[in-house]
């Protein structure tokens, strides 16, 4: 054991991390609420888990999206099991997401010198929710058609760039399989590289400056 | 010869008779012989191509329901009850209601076994009949007297999955239509006499004679309405009995005027609402997951609070 570890630490000073991690104390201002970050992140785990795992089966095209997500849930070995907690624990990122930023809001964690943890805070909210607007019409079913499209459609109103917007975000004039291949692609590559960019920031921004200060 | 001949056709006319009265007893029949689906790919149901007046029909369902389990589906067709119909020979009475159930595949009416005592009274004068050989997930019910069912009760039994391979555990849609009153078109598209007339041109009504009945002919009666244009050939609409002649002979009317009140005070309705065909199993794991993180939680506080005796007490490890 100690051999093993020597070997770790010459190269790479594994005793200096563990100092660095067993050194922190909680202070004693700080209440079961300033868990709902942490909480926040570990549906964020759960999330990757489980939706890589369904990444195996799932079909992004307009024919067979809705029939392989009854797969999934019908015949595949805790398929159903896997994209339920993808779904519920989708819910629950936002829920928590929310009460950690009231959380943060009520007890001035957002101020001076933490400004910059509150700006990529918001973003990250942007990217949850953005998430949770493309996953949910994944499946193609009905819900989820009529979601993307009233979605889709509401940058229309913005004058002028508006109608060029929509089909951007559309892939097309209408809704289709460009749209689905479009929300498919965010939601499993692109805001999942953003989401771990800014969360690296917002994680080394907490660490540097520490928890913030009691009332 | 002569004899037999006669037989055949006593037989044919006998058959013949019998197809004709079998729709007027149930009216479903008509969607039954033209439609092998009640849901168009649009979700409409068929019953509105015939009855044209919207309603509201509410379907109520339990959240889930076990395998193998038999639950009621409650349909509401809620009308006002003082209102009397235009029946097919002129006359006033009640409305009739009937129902379309569509549930997902593998679901049906629940054998009669399977019936509680309480559920038994509740659907006993109830006849639930399946839209075709193949389709038993699809159940009729009707026409029946709106007075006593303005909410009918489908006692329906859950498959099992565990027997059945083609179902599983999942969420279902389940889909209603709801009817009450006299339709306003037969399959034919001719019109009944529970509907409005309009005059299809402009011009003069030049004529108005009354129809008497023919009971040889089992017609009812009515009005021929002759609309006389400007220019062109005079256009007689035949008005059956039962309804109210809004125009009086010698008066102008305009393309699409009413010629007669409208007689409907029913109307169809259809309702979505889904339902899941759940696992017990699954629900005692969930239980027993919440058991466990509810457990874990406490042993977490008990051993902060020894944590926190222990440095009380500054006998620091």
């Amino acid at each position: 054991m100690s051999k093993v570890y020597e070997w770790f630490d010459e190269r790479l000073e594994i005793g200096a991390l563990a100092e660095d991690v067993t050194s922190k104390y909680v202070p004693p201002h700080v209440n079961i609420f300033y868990c709902l970050g942490g909480i926040t992140l570990t549906c964020f785990l759960i999330q990757f888990a489980t939706g890589f795992a369904m990444t195996f089966y799932y079909k992004p095209t307009v024919e067979e999206a809705f029939d392989s997500v009854r797969y999934i849930m019908t015949e595949v070995n805790f398929g159903w099991l896997i994209r339920s907690i993808h779904r519920w624990s989708a819910s629950m990122m936002v829920l928590m997401m929310i009460l950690h930023t009231f959380r943060v809001y009520l007890t001035g964690g957002f101020k001076k010198p933490r400004e910059l943890t509150w700006v990529t805070g918001v973003i990250l909210a942007v990217i949850t929710v953005s998430f949770g607007v493309t996953g949910y019409s994944l499946p193609w079913d009905q819900i989820g058609y009529w979601a993307v499209k009233i979605v889709s459609g509401v940058p229309e109103a913005i004058p002028i760039i508006g109608g060029t917007l929509t089909e951007l975000l559309r892939g097309g004039a209408s809704v289709g399989q460009g749209t689905l291949t479009r929300y498919y692609s965010l939601h499993t590559f692109v805001l999942p590289w953003l989401i771990a960019v800014f969360m690296l920031l917002h994680f080394l921004m907490i660490r540097k400056q520490g928890i913030s200060g009691p009332l | 010869m002569k004899r037999n001949l006669f037989l055949a056709i006593a037989t044919l006319v006998l058959i013949f008779n019998g197809l004709v009265a079998s729709p007027v007893q149930a009216y479903p029949y008509y969607a039954q012989a033209a439609y092998e689906n009640p849901r168009e790919a649009t979700g409409r149901i068929v019953c509105a191509n015939c009855h044209l007046a919207q309603k509201p029909t509410e379907l109520e369902l339990p959240q889930s329901v076990k395998p193998d389990t038999v639950f009621e589906a409650i349909v509401k067709i809620p009308y006002d009850h003082s209102k009397e119909q235009v029946l097919g020979d002129g006359s006033k009475g009640g409305l009739n209601v009937g129902a379309v159930l569509v549930l997902p595949e593998g679901f049906k009416i629940a054998p009669e076994d399977r019936l509680s005592e309480e559920l038994k009274e509740k659907t006993k004068d109830i006849y639930y009949q399946p839209y075709s050989d193949t389709q038993e997930n699809i159940i009729l019910v009707g026409p029946i007297p709106g007075d006593e069912y303005s909410e009918i009760i489908f006692p329906v039994l859950s498959p099992d999955p565990s027997t059945n391979k083609n179902v599983s555990f999942l969420k279902y849609a389940v889909h209603v239509g709801g009817n009450r009153g006299r339709g306003q078109l037969y399959p034919t598209g001719a019109k009944s006499n529970n509907v409005q007339w309009t005059t299809p041109i402009a011009g003069t009504v030049s004529q108005i004679t009354e129809i008497p009945p023919n009971e040889d002919e089992d017609t009812y009666g009515g009005y021929a309405v002759t609309i006389q244009p400007e220019t062109g050939d005079a256009v007689t609409e035949q008005i059956l009995a039962g309804v109210t002649l809004l125009v009086s002979e010698g008066q102008v009317v305009k393309a699409g005027e009413a010629l007669t009140s409208n007689p409907n005070v029913g109307g169809f309705g259809q309702a979505d609402g889904e339902i899941v065909l759940q696992d017990p199993q699954r629900i005692q794991w969930l239980l027993a997951f919440f058991a466990a993180i509810t457990v874990c939680q406490i042993l977490f506080v008990l051993k902060k609070k020894q944590v926190e005796k222990v440095q009380a007490v500054e006998m620091n490890f």
